[in-house]
């Protein structure tokens, strides 16, 4: 046997097939990058399911990352970034910027603006905490590393608002965009981490022991009657912002009106499940260890970090100075400064946690979803604004 | 009668839509003095005009007319043949015609030169001018052709002396600095960025805030004068009910009423599985979701 195998070259047919399947297999392709890769994915999904971070995003860019860094041999047609595969078509909604506005629809659809027109003032403090995204705009351009454009595109991860994040740096950098979403949606993740020590150097034990006083009850005319105000206002004003904008108060309106509860419905329930499945796997899949795994990646991350922290001080800060003017009795919690970067409503569930850290009777939360929801119609203004000037 | 009106009205939308195409015509390039530059497939090397088609859609510039003026205010005509299938201009591409005065070459050789003219024109089949180009013959220097192009590459295109030539492609060839990096050449710290920012959304909140602002104040006095009526009725009816009687239960119904109302229309009922409320229970129905459609239809024996 053992000579009719040597005599007819069979044996070497074989373990030269072999050699040659073993040449595909991701064991033989895999780098040291890819490992490192599949260790961030592991931790988002740890993250996630485990700790409960945020897990409709990590989750699904967790897995994401791992079908990302699965190595190949290139040429198979697999590949995110190879024209063709399956992973490039569903990417293609990344790229285009189609995802983010039917994310923006579905928010609308599911966001209540009542603590906005109960309380107008607050929306202000949405405008405030703008300052994380133009902060990171400058320290990126101080680093040299970047061109305005892509300064820009980093810039917005301090909106804490990964559809925005992702729309923009499609736009203006989109070699940088799976560094700049995974680390827009990581800090939206970590924003109960990030926020509280700010809010409490920031602020003194009287300040945070303040109550607001109660919210007016908004009648459905005011609430049905603000998304086509909001949506002329911003858009007559930005019109670049007009995708993100458009589609916010578009689903607002869905749910407001009263008459389209079906759509509303389905925008802020299957659509935006549907799209937040695939933007949250191709953006995860797009971080292929070889195109990520760079020192600008990482400097994206370090800079996102600190649009945070700026976004988070100037949203706290321009609170108590806004207190400077405002009478006893009629002062705001700067609690619920941290509240006017997006992330929602994360954001505002810290503020109230901390809120209650230090008054078991005080409920920031209904206060604190005013600049929250400010902060989303900022952030996509801020993008129009950057996309005016840099696209 | 109807249809012959019909027939009208389309041509008449089809004449406009095709006139509107050949309209996306421009004469994009020129060259007088060819010395040492594009050559045609007969070895020749003559002056030339280069067409650019700057709309989306296909059109075709058969029995068009190129014209040629000199300056003595003479113009000499060239009539596009019709016929061949090389006059049809697809989205965004050129199509060049070499002046040398002769038309027993082709299609592409007019019977004019472009020596001592002053204008180019290009006429419709209908004589209509869809095009004209103006030019200096002093200023015409050897290889050196005038066409549309962008200063900056931001500013619209205007008419001056290209920096290369380029027949049957675009006259932009000198990489334009992309408008962010302009902006970054007179901001390079981000300031002027970060202030124009942070002004337009101040701007648009702050728009935003005075508008609820007002809206909540009209809003509220609304439900204040609203509220006022009801009451003012109640305490001119409130004499005429005595104590004990059937008004008070009355009374006691419609407070309950009311209030019910009330806080369904402002949302403030609790929903709850088993709450009973006043919404329609019954389906609405949407042709979409109808059965009725979905049936296939039962096959009727002939």
């Amino acid at each position: 046997m053992l000579n009719f195998l040597q005599s007819s070259g069979f044996g070497s047919f074989i373990a030269e097939n072999m050699q040659t399947f073993w040449t595909f297999t991701g064991f033989h392709n895999a780098t040291p990058g890819h490992g490192i890769m599949i260790v961030i994915g592991l931790i988002f999904l740890y993250l996630g399911i485990a700790k409960k971070w945020e897990p409709m995003l990590l989750v699904p860019i967790g897995f994401g990352v791992l079908v990302g860094n699965i190595p190949f041999f290139p040429g198979l047609g697999i590949g995110i970034y190879e024209e063709g595969s399956v992973l490039s078509y569903l990417y293609f909604g990344v790229i285009k910027g189609v995802y983010p506005p039917l994310i923006f629809l579905g928010i609308g659809a599911m966001t209540d603006f009542s603590a906005l027109l109960s309380n107008p003032k607050l929306i202000t403090i949405g405008a405030a905490a703008q300052f994380g995204i133009f902060g990171a705009y400058m320290l990126a351009l101080a680093t040299g590393l970047f061109t305005a454009a892509e300064a820009g595109a980093i810039g917005i991860i301090g909106g804490a608002d990964g559809p925005t994040a992702i729309f923009l740096s499609s736009k203006l950098a989109p070699d940088l965009m799976g560094a700049i979403a995974i680390a827009a949606y990581s800090y939206m993740a970590l924003v109960p981490l990030i926020q509280p020590p700010i809010m409490k150097m920031l602020t003194t034990d009287k300040e945070r022991r303040i109550k607001m006083k109660p919210p007016r009850a908004v009648s459905s005319t005011e609430k049905m009657l603000f998304p086509i105000i909001g949506f002329l206002m911003t858009c007559f004003l930005v019109p670049s912002g007009l995708p993100l904008l458009g589609m916010l108060f578009f689903g607002n309106l869905l749910k407001e009106s009263g008459v389209t509860k079906r759509l509303a419905t389905t925008a802020g329930g299957p659509l935006i499940d549907i799209v937040t499945i695939l933007i949250g796997l191709t953006v995860g899949a797009s971080t292929q260890a070889d195109t990520f795994l760079t020192a600008r990646s990482v400097t994206v991350f370090g800079l996102g970090a600190l649009s945070f922290v700026v976004a988070t001080t100037a949203g706290v800060s321009y609170v108590k100075f806004l207190n400077l003017f405002l009478k006893e009795g009629n002062k705001i919690n700067p609690m619920i400064g941290n509240a006017g970067v997006s992330a929602v409503p994360d954001a505002a569930r810290v503020s109230q946690e901390v809120g209650q850290h230090y008054d078991k009777t005080n409920h920031l939360l209904m206060h604190a979803m005013g600049p929250n929801v400010a902060g989303v119609i900022g952030s996509a203004v801020a993008a129009g604004i950057l996309l005016g000037f840099l696209g | 009668m109807r249809r012959i009106l019909l027939t009208l009205v389309v041509a008449l939308f089809a004449a406009g839509a095709s006139a509107q195409g050949i309209n996306n015509v421009r004469i994009n390039e020129v060259l007088v003095e060819n010395q040492n530059n594009y050559m045609d497939d007969y070895g020749h090397r003559s002056s030339w005009i280069e067409l650019f088609n700057t709309g989306y859609e296909v059109l075709n510039v058969a029995s068009c007319y190129l014209g040629v003026t000199d300056a003595s205010g003479k113009e000499t005509l060239y009539t596009i043949p019709s016929s061949d299938p090389n006059t049809v201009m697809h989205a965004r591409t050129y199509l060049v015609f070499f002046c040398e005065g002769t038309d027993t070459k082709g299609t592409f050789y007019t019977n004019f030169t472009l020596q001592g003219a002053t204008k180019i024109t290009l006429y419709s089949g209908s004589k209509i001018v869809i095009d004209e180009f103006a030019i200096d013959p002093a200023a015409q220097r050897p290889d050196v052709s005038m066409g549309y192009m962008s200063k900056d590459g931001v500013s619209p295109s205007e008419i001056m002396a290209l920096p290369r030539t380029t027949p049957a492609s675009t006259n932009e060839t000198v990489s334009a600095v992309p408008k962010a990096e302009l902006f970054l050449q007179r901001d390079p710290a981000g300031v002027v960025m970060a202030i124009i920012a942070m002004s337009v959304v101040f701007s648009a909140l702050l728009l935003i805030f005075f508008v609820l602002k007002g809206f909540g104040i009209m809003m509220v006095r609304l439900e204040e004068r609203k509220n006022a009526a009801p009451a003012a009725v109640a305490t001119a009816a409130a004499p005429k009910l005595k104590s004990g009687s059937v008004g008070d239960k009355f009374e006691e119904e419609a407070a309950a009423i009311g209030l019910a109302l009330r806080m369904y229309q402002e949302e403030r009922h609790i929903n709850e599985t088993t709450v009973i409320t006043i919404n329609r229970a019954s389906r609405v129905y949407s042709p979409w979701s109808s059965k009725i459609h979905g049936i296939p239809a039962m096959p009727t024996k002939k």
